[in-house]
Formats: structure tokens, sequence, C-alpha cells
């Protein structure tokens, strides 16, 4: 017993875990002290959730580039390790965002009757959402030895995870179109996808899956700039 | 080949989803039809000063229009008293957002009520309650017990850090070599 709690206190993940719960308590604790128990409270919450979501999803996708380009990076065990637990706060925090902003402000609301907009955006968001619920629920040892192969394919889709997310952001994101966000989100694009085609153009056979991989960071920044720059300053 | 396929496809539904553009917030419905109403800026509004309200309109068993939609207006209502009405402007790209700029007069709650008419709905009539806290240029009173909460989140996160650093740094786990 002695043996395991010291296994968990003397990782990274245990400390993540903490960080994403009292996150997750500080951000209502925040809301309600700023803006009452209303409504606005409700949705700065889910707000801040879907961004703190995004954020994680882009440091844990930055991870495995990042120690491929960089092989001899100080600290790479570590971020290996805490790249599960980053995974499974995206999941969390988008799961938070989702509850919320469906409780509280579409009141529960039957999906096939939202204004067009938000319907494809809804459908969008929870199939990201699932690829994420899917991913945090086999992040374990025993799953990944369990699933084999296919675990390393199902956890391939954090790309069309992040690639739906994004979209899902511009569509009805509220701050998505502030210049310092479109601007953050383009530098983390720009970073995910440079670091993989300078794996990709490093290695001199690289494989279907990679290219694929960068084909999709690729996507992603097109759209990224193309959609966010017309966007532009339109919402506040 | 697969590859540009993929990214082909992908190309086509982002350009697809991506011609629109809205901002979420508070859904109301009322005889079928329904309205997200989003407030600039932040969804917070500020008493004093023009406020446009953005509506994202839809339907049950049909696609809401701003073209046969008729009577569509906006009335701003204090304690049962109306002190606006203002017609919903169509957004030029798009047939199903409005735009409406009301002035809240005064910090305080009031009822934004969207009414009108459609060519399936007789009348429907969607009413919000929003909250004014701020004037216009105002200093934020809940300004200080936010910072507080954000300079007491941010000491828990540090002590969590070093607390840590500390047991992750004896335990040497990460020192040795693993997987590439």
């Amino acid at each position: 017993m002695k043996k395991t709690i010291l296994f968990w206190v003397q990782g990274i993940r245990f400390y993540i875990a903490i960080g994403i719960i009292l996150v997750s308590v500080e951000t209502a604790w925040w809301a309600w002290a700023t803006y009452g128990r209303g409504s606005l409270a409700s949705m700065r919450i889910e707000e801040t959730y879907a961004w703190i979501a995004v954020v994680l999803l882009v440091l844990a996708l930055l991870i495995g580039p990042l120690t491929k380009a960089l092989p001899r990076l100080p600290s790479k065990n570590l971020l290996f390790d805490a790249r599960r637990l980053l995974g499974v706060g995206a999941a969390w925090f988008a799961c938070l965002h989702a509850s919320i902003a469906y409780a509280a402000q579409f009141k529960f609301s039957n999906p096939i009757n939202l204004p067009s907009l938000y319907r494809y955006s809804f459908l969008i968001a929870i199939l990201a959402l699932l690829v994420l619920l899917a991913m945090a629920l086999t992040s374990f040892d025993a799953a990944q030895r369990f699933l084999g192969r296919w675990w390393f394919r199902l956890h391939r889709l954090v790309y069309a995870a992040a690639f739906l997310s994004l979209l899902h952001l511009f569509m009805i994101g509220t701050h998505a179109g502030d210049p310092l966000a479109l601007a953050l989100l383009s530098v983390a694009a720009v970073a995910i996808i440079g670091l993989h085609i300078f794996t990709v153009v490093r290695n001199r056979r690289p494989t279907f899956w990679q290219i694929v991989t960068v084909s999709m960071s690729l996507v992603l920044a097109l759209v990224i700039l193309w959609y966010g720059f017309g966007k532009l300053g339109q919402f506040k | 080949m697969k590859t540009w396929l993929l990214g082909g496809l992908c190309t086509l539904l982002a350009l697809q989803f991506l011609s629109a553009s809205a901002s979420a917030h508070v859904l109301q419905e009322n005889n079928g039809v329904s309205a997200v109403l989003h407030i600039d800026p932040d969804d917070n509004p500020e008493a004093a000063v023009p406020t446009k309200l953005q509506l994202a309109f839809g339907e049950q068993n049909g696609t809401f229009s701003l073209k046969q939609a008729s009577h569509l207006r906006v009335d701003v209502l204090q304690q049962g008293k109306q002190l606006q009405q203002v017609p919903v402007t169509p957004v030029t790209s798009d047939d199903t957002s409005g735009v409406a700029v009301v002035t809240f007069p005064k910090v305080g709650i009031y009822q934004v009520v969207v009414s009108g008419s459609t060519p399936q709905v007789p009348s429907f009539q969607l009413v919000y309650t929003e909250r004014v806290a701020t004037v216009a240029g105002a200093t934020n009173e809940s300004a200080t017990s936010s910072l507080q909460v954000v300079l007491i989140s941010l000491v828990s996160l540090i002590i969590v850090a070093i607390v840590g650093s500390t047991y992750i740094a004896q335990g040497g786990r990460y020192n040795k070599t693993r997987r590439n």
C-alpha cells in the first residue's frame, strides 16, 4: 500500500490530477465571486473550461513531435508521463464545458430544434468529445496492453478531435475572433505542424501515418488562418 | 493518394461549416421557434450605452427565415414596464441571424422579449432575463474579490507544483531511460 502511494506521489500524473481538480473548483469560485450566481457566471465557467480543454489538448499534442524533433530534450520521460494526464484533463474539461452549456444555457433543449449553426456545431463537438472520452477511458497501461495496436490507432484520433474542436470553437465560440486568441491558436498550430514537418523531413522514409498527420495539421492551420482572420474582431 | 483525399475531404468539410458565424449563449424556445441570444460585448451588458443583441433563430420542422418572418422585434421591459421597442435587423450574410441595438438605461434586471411570427407559427415570444450590473466606464466592485480568488488559486497551484517537484526529484523515476 505504502509502495503504491509512494509510486503515485513520486510521479507527475498525480500532481497534474490535483491541478486539474483545483483549477476546476477555482474557476467556478472565481466566476461566482466575479459575476454572482446568475447565468453569466455559468457562461464564464463553461467558456473557461472550454479554453482550458483547448490548452491541455495543445500541450498534449506538442509533446510527441517535440520529443521526436529534440531527442536530447531534458525531462523527456517526465513529458511522456505527463502527456496522458494532459489528455485526460482535456477530456474532463471538455465534458464539464458541454454539460454546463447544455444544462444552463440550452436548458436540455432538443438539439434538432436548435438554430442550424448550433446544430452542426453541437454535432461536431459531440464527435470531438466522444474521441476525447474514448482516449481518456483507455489511457491506462492495462487498456494499452489489451488493445495492442488498436490503442495507438485510437489515440491517433486526437488529431481529428483537435480539428473538430477548433471547428466547433470557431463556429460558436465567443472569444475565438479575438486577436490574442487567434494569435495563440495560430502559434500553437504552427508549432505542432512545424515540429511534425521537421520530423517527417528528417526521416528519409516517413510512414503513411506520419504523412497523414502532417497533412491533417496543415489542413488545421489553413482553417485557422483562413477562418480566423475572416472573423477577426467580429465578436467580443 | 489516400492522404490527399483525406486532406481534401477535411478542407471541404471545413469550407462548408465555416461559412456562417455567430456566438454562443442563452437559448429560449416558444411555439416551436427558438433563438440563441448573444450580447455584445462579452454577454455582460453595461448601462447607459448602446448594446448589440445578436440573435440566431431556429424553427421546429423547418428552417427559420428572417425574410419570411414578420413583426420581428425586441422589447426591453423592467418590472413589466416597456422601456424600448426596436426591430430585429437581418445580418446580411445569414437569413437566420439578426441584430437589435438597445440601451439599458441603468443598472438592474431587465426582460428582453423577442417576438414575431413566421408562416408556420402565428406568434412566438421569447423572454430573456438580463442582469445589467455595471455602468459604462465605472469600476467593477467585484474586481477585488475576483483578484483575491485568482491570487489564492495561483498560490495553491504553486504549492502543488513545489511539493510535486520535490517528491518527483526524490523519487528519481524520470532519470531512468525509457522508450522514445
